[in-house]
Formats: structure tokens, sequence, C-alpha cells
């Protein structure tokens, strides 16, 4: 593949032959062909180019065809797609290849090419662009804290910008505030996570959806995902397999061994989404094990596709209520430009996505001690013994109380027994009647 | 000390053999194989097409290209594409009665032991007749042959005359020797025959080959139990078609869906490439309305036609393009292959039904 480079001046002649019919060209080159050939044409390729069409012809451009045809020239002289001529028969209208132009008589009809006034042939314009990713279904994990609204927004989303089905699978644990820090109840929700997934995964390809399931996780979602991946290393056999990932708000530690769950082809590929202005995710890794704020500074290597969401919050790229200076939700504004260019791209065109960037330094966790290992041991009975003393302050108010409340209770009881006194009245009352 | 042996010298006969077979049937085969069978006899093969003759007629001359040599060859690329397939399962019931004693028995009773292992590469009959019957390898092979004869225009000889005050223009064309091949073979081995016919779909000569095959068959095995194997092709095409759209957990599909036409009813949906080497789903648009159409909904679709490349891939080693009719059950290979090739996708087909 040419490396596409930028011109030193937009109206020099720098981009003749610069570019390459294997990739798209890039915005700049766009800006400097504007200079040069403007119109609806110009704007009718880019969007066709951005479509990914892989070929052109000058009657797909609307307005004069010499114009088109120029324009088309134009873009095949600066390397981005080259002409082809396409052959046919004159009498059976059969597309013909090279070795069937060279003789003088159709192998499709028998005809004789000169009898009917020679092999006609059209000119095209086309490229060798990589196809396409395909996205068959999707997974969404949520995070600690909630239950996960974002989700059903993403799920909307997905599913009416598609012009096909693509299934949102949408995975809920409840909501978990302490049982983060706890091991067992990890553990737990880590085991459930897998068994939904397995079961997804078999219902899945019963209903003919045949690929691997991307997944898009959130905040302690990410744990749970990644944590399951670990141990599906250690699996022999009935390994999951998961297809591109989407990060956002992770506490994984930065310096997560994704390479191994890479090469094992648990994962296809990564993308992560952090925001600069995370205020919950450099608290994981004090407080939860084997955690990191991967979801503030991104992970390390070069294993990952980093994004930089500059001055965004925990669970700012799924809001539904803020919006961009294109008046576009944060959440349609991640998915346009971030999330559904990811899953679609062939991989060798993931350094076109925007924002992309990589840590500086490498990541240094923080002693044995401090790492969440003890945080339960001293937080847990804390929180134990301030609930305690809660009820036994409350308790003792309560009970100056204690006449005034059993005077409560007794109405209430008196209440209660007259109602139900009644009902059992009017239906022996109805029985009897009929 | 090392013997040394004179090489055996081609009689006169045997060179006006190979000259004959030279001037049509061995050009007739495309230039790959010509090259092929010229490389594997160390015979320079040329930088042009003069060159190239020239060098054939002098290594049939010299006696380094000899008659066994393109009968060999001949039997591995004469008659294999550019031609119509009828694909059939071989049932338990018919692999049992096809022995090599059962057939040669067969053969016998039918009076066709003139053609048991019969001399094809010098057989120029007229009519299309049954050259050989052969049991080899658990393979059951029928041929017939016909000269046909066809005629290639040549432009630079056409001349017009002035008569009278009339205008004449003369077109004029060279008679080349091809030979059709019409063959049934069937491998046990692998549970499946191919009934392949050179005649063009249109016209009788087509259905009358398809007759005088069974007419054969018929007096060898039973072809009613044959023709219950004949293979859906419908099914192979739809099938193949949805197996060709890329997933994302797979590498790159052996085969490339060029066209496809699936019916359901009245109606039916047609993907299609422009280009003769692309699948339809390599535009990312047409691949997303083509994977609406998930396995789940197959069954209300039936596979009318379909164009599909076969990549290179084991025991492939060039893109192959074949054409399945549904309605018809019927294969159109289109390049010419040689033996292996055409049975390398054959076997393909068959593993889609």
């Amino acid at each position: 593949m040419k490396p596409a480079t930028s011109p030193s001046s937009p109206d020099s002649p720098a981009w003749i032959g610069r570019g390459s019919t294997a990739i798209l060209p890039p915005p700049e080159y766009w800006a400097h062909l504007a200079q040069v050939v403007s119109g609806p044409q110009l704007d009718q390729l880019e969007e066709q180019s951005k479509q990914r069409l892989t070929e052109f012809t000058p009657s797909d451009l609307h307005g004069p065809l010499a114009t088109a045809l120029d324009l088309l020239k134009r873009f095949a002289s600066d390397g981005w797609v080259e002409p082809e001529q396409r052959h046919r028969c004159p009498h059976c209208a059969k597309d013909l290849d090279g070795e069937e132009i060279r003789v003088l008589v159709c192998p499709y009809c028998g005809e004789s090419y000169s009898e009917h006034g020679g092999i006609t042939a059209e000119t095209v314009f086309v490229r060798h662009l990589a196809p396409n990713r395909s996205v068959d279904w999707v997974v969404a994990i949520h995070g600690m804290n909630t239950s996960g609204a974002w989700q059903e927004a993403f799920s909307w989303l997905f599913s009416t910008t598609w012009g096909r089905s693509v299934p949102v699978a949408v995975y809920k644990y409840g909501i978990v505030i302490a049982g983060v820090v706890m091991a067992w109840r990890r553990g737990r929700l880590q085991r459930e996570l897998r068994s939904k997934l397995a079961a997804l995964r078999d219902q899945a390809r019963a209903r003919g959806f045949e690929g691997s399931p991307d997944v898009i996780a959130h905040s302690f979602g990410t744990w749970l995902f990644g944590h399951l991946l670990e141990d599906e290393l250690a699996r022999e056999s009935d390994r999951l397999q998961f297809g591109r990932i989407i990060l956002a708000g992770c506490v994984l530690r930065p310096d997560f061994d994704w390479k191994s769950v890479r090469d094992a082809g648990l994962v296809q590929d990564v993308l992560n989404h952090y925001g600069t202005s995370d205020q919950i995710v450099p608290l994981a890794h004090a407080t939860i094990w084997d955690s990191g704020p991967s979801g503030r500074r991104g992970f390390d290597g070069d294993q990952v596709v980093n994004i930089r969401a500059e001055g965004l919050g925990h669970s700012d790229l799924f809001s539904i209520d803020k919006y961009t200076a294109d008046s576009v939700t944060y959440l349609a504004n991640s998915y346009q430009k971030y999330w559904r260019p990811f899953l679609t791209l062939p991989r060798e065109e993931f350094l076109d996505l925007p924002d992309r960037m990589n840590p500086g330094t490498p990541w240094r966790q923080l002693p044995w001690a401090l790492r969440g290992t003890m945080f339960p041991f001293f937080v847990l009975p804390l929180v134990v013994a301030i609930v305690t003393l809660f009820v036994a302050c409350l308790g003792s108010y309560l009970w100056e109380l204690r006449g005034l409340i059993a005077i409560i209770a007794m109405v209430s009881f008196l209440g209660v027994t007259l109602l139900v006194g009644s009902i059992a009245v009017v239906a022996l009352w109805r029985r009897l009647r009929t | 000390m090392t013997p040394t042996f004179a090489r055996p010298q081609a009689t006169p006969a045997e060179i006006a053999d190979l000259k004959r077979l030279a001037a049509g049937i061995i050009r007739a085969q495309g230039n790959r194989f010509v090259k092929d069978l010229l490389r594997s006899k160390n015979i320079r093969i040329g930088a042009n097409k003069d060159e190239f003759e020239a060098n054939l007629t002098k290594a049939i001359e010299s006696g380094d290209l000899k008659l066994d040599d393109v009968r060999t060859w001949l039997t591995s690329v004469e008659g294999w594409g550019n031609q119509h397939v009828y694909l059939y399962t071989l049932s338990s019931t018919v692999r049992k009665e096809l022995t090599e004693p059962k057939i040669r028995k067969r053969v016998a009773d039918a009076g066709l032991d003139g053609v048991w292992n019969g001399e094809t590469a010098l057989a120029f009959p007229d009519e299309p007749t049954l050259t050989s019957i052969s049991f080899t390898g658990s393979v059951l092979r029928l041929v017939w042959q016909e000269a046909s004869p066809s005629w290639t225009p040549v432009p630079e000889k056409n001349y017009q005359e002035q008569e009278g005050l009339d205008l004449y223009e003369y077109r004029a064309f060279r008679q080349v020797e091809r030979r059709a091949i019409t063959r049934f073979e069937a491998h046990l081995k692998e549970g499946i025959a191919g009934l392949f016919i050179p005649d063009p779909i249109q016209g009788a000569e087509h259905q009358t080959a398809i007759s005088e095959a069974n007419r054969v068959i018929s007096l060898l095995m039973d072809v009613k139990a044959l023709e219950r194997g004949l293979m859906n092709i419908a099914l192979v095409s739809k099938n193949l078609d949805q197996q060709s759209v890329p997933r994302n957990n797979t590498s790159s599909p052996e085969v490339k869906a060029q066209r496809s036409r699936l019916a359901s009813g009245g109606a039916y949906v047609e993907f299609a490439a422009n280009s003769r080497d692309k699948a339809y789903w390599e535009e990312p648009a047409i691949q997303d309305v083509r994977k609406s159409v998930r396995d789940q909904q197959l069954p209300a679709f039936q596979g009318v036609e379909g164009v599909f490349i076969f990549q290179q891939s084991e025991g492939l080693d060039r893109p192959l393009r074949v054409q399945l009719y549904g309605k018809e059950n019927r294969i159109r290979l289109w390049a010419l292959m040689d033996a292996s090739e055409v049975w390398t996708i054959l076997s393909k087909l068959s593993a889609h039904q």
C-alpha cells in the first residue's frame, strides 16, 4: 500500500499519484480538491467515497457527464481509483474478460464480434478497499450503582441506525454498590455473566447469528468482562469468543494483558474510550482488587485503540441529555463518530479513527496493600459499625415515643381488621344472593 | 559405467497423428494447459504465439513430444471445463452395483466390448459416438466423442469484389479441427457422479446427448436410481450463497458470489456485482441488505441462479467461475479446466446440498 501523504500546499499538484486505491482519501485531500474542482459532483463523489463504494462511473455523479468524467480522471490521476475497461459482447451483451476479448468469436453466443460492430467497452473507476467488517449481534454490559439506563438508549440507537436486524442483548445484574469490593460477590457476578453470555451465544447461533458478538461495557461491567476473559484463557474447551470490544469508563488495569486474550482469539479488537474528567475511575485501583484507571488515561501498549474524550466524565459518553456543538447527543456522537466506524472498519483503517491518544508514560500500580486488597477489610466493618450506631441511636429516640407508636399500631390494626371483615361480609352476601 | 539409451524415434505415422492433434485439438485446450504440457517435457515454450507453435511442431518432429505424452495429457485436459454438468449423488444401492466385474459383464452383455478401455486420443468420429468405457481406481468413465470442426473468422482474408454494378463482400473463415467430448463419470469413493455435456443448452443436440448418455448408462446401472440422486442445484446455489456471505469470525470466504438470485413465490431478489471478479457483498450497503436474509429466513427462498467464483484454495491454483441453474439442476463451467479442477469444484458444490 502506498502511503497517503499530505501535500505541502493545497493548490500544489503534490497529490498527483500519491493516493492509494486501498484506503480512503483523508479529509485534507477533499479540502485540497475543493479548491481545484468545486461543485455538487465533488460533494457526491466525496459522499460516495465515504460510503466505501469500490466502483465509480460518470453517470453516478449527477450533472454533465463530461465534468463527471474529468473529476473521476482527476481522482484517478491522484491515485485513489484506477480506470478499468469493461468489455461486452455486442451481440449477447455478456461481460468478457481479458482472454475472451482476444479471440474473434464470443464464447457465450458463438457470434463473431466484428459481425455485430465489435466489442463494446465502458470505462469504470475502481479501487480495492478491504471489505467492511460485519456486525452480527451485540452485548451491552452496564456498570455499578446503576441499572444501566444507557443500555436502552444505546440499544434503540443501534437498532434504528442499522439497515438490518442487529440484535443488542442487554445484560443486567442489578444495582451493586458494596458488592464490587467483595471478592465472593464479584466472583458470583462474573460466573452469572459467563453463564448468561454462553446461553446468549447458543440462542444466537440457533437463530442464525453465527458471527461473534461485539461487546460494549461500562465501568464495573468492564472489570467483570475483562476478568471473564482471563478465566476463559484458562479454559481448555468451550471458550467464549467475542468480536470487537468497546470499553467506556473502564476500570481494568492499564497493563491488562490484552495481547494474550487477542492471541488466543477470545476477542478481535478493543477500543477504550476514556474521559479525561472521569472522577470515578481513579478510585477503582485503591478500592477494587485488580483494577486500574484505564478509563481515565488509556491502556498501555499497542493492543488497544485508545480514544480520548476531552473533558468528559464517567458516564458522559452515554448521555442523551447532553449535546455536542452540532446538537447531537453525546451518545449519538460517540456512536456515529467512533463506535460504529470501529465496529465496521477493516483493522488496517483504525488509524483513521479520530482522537486516538495513547498514554505518554507506563502506568505504575500502587503498593500491594493499597491496591484494593486491604480496603474491604477496613471499609466493610466501618460501614457495618456506622449502620449499627445509626440504628442504635435511632432506637434510643424511638423508645421514648413507644406509647404513641403503640396507639398508631392499634388504630391501624383495627382499620385493617374492619376492611378484611367488610370484604368477607360482602363476599358472603353475594354468594347467598346467587 | 552408466548405460546410455538412444531416444526411440517416433514413426512417421505417429508424427502425422501428432501434427493433426497439434493443428486443432492441442491448441483448443488453451495456452495455459499447452504450456503445462511443454513445460513438463522441458520443451521451450516461446515468447509469442508463432514461437509457441513453431516449438510445438519442432518437438513433435524431433520426438521430444510423443503420442503417449499427449494421450495422457489429453485425458486430463480435453473435455474438461466450458461445458454443462448434471451432478448426481450416488446412493449406496447404486454404489453396490458399480463394481468392476459387474460393469465388465454388463458391457459384454450389451455388446460394448469394443469400447472397453477404448483409445480416445485419435478418434474423430463424425457423429457423437461412444468411444470408451473404463473402470479404474473406483471411477467409472464413459466417453463419447464427435469431431466438430468449427469456423473461426479471419478478417484479414476478407475481400470485396465488384461484379457489374454490385459490390460483393467475401468473408473468410478458417476451419479449426475440434472435438466435442461428452462424458459420464461416477466417483464411487466420493459418492458423486457427473454427466458432462459440451453442446449448448439451446438446440436439440443437448437433449440428444443426454438421451444417448442415459441410454448407455441404463445398460450398465439402474438409471432411475441414478436420476433420483440428481443434485438439487437450486438448494446448492442458495446454500452456497448463504455460506459465502462473510461473517466477522471467519477468514475470507473460499467462494465469492458474483451473482445470486433468490426467489420466493412469484417474486425474486437478485444480488449481483458489476465486476466479473468481485462478490456482490463486497459493497458494504449491498452486504447489509443481503445479511437480512439469515439462515432462519432461508427456507422461504429458492436459489434460482447464481454465479460463483471459487477462490484459490486447496485443489485450485486459480479462481474459477461456475454458474448454477436451479430450475434445470444444471451447472455451467465456463473456463477450460483440467479434470482435477473440475472435480474439486464439483466436490465443493456437492457439500452444499
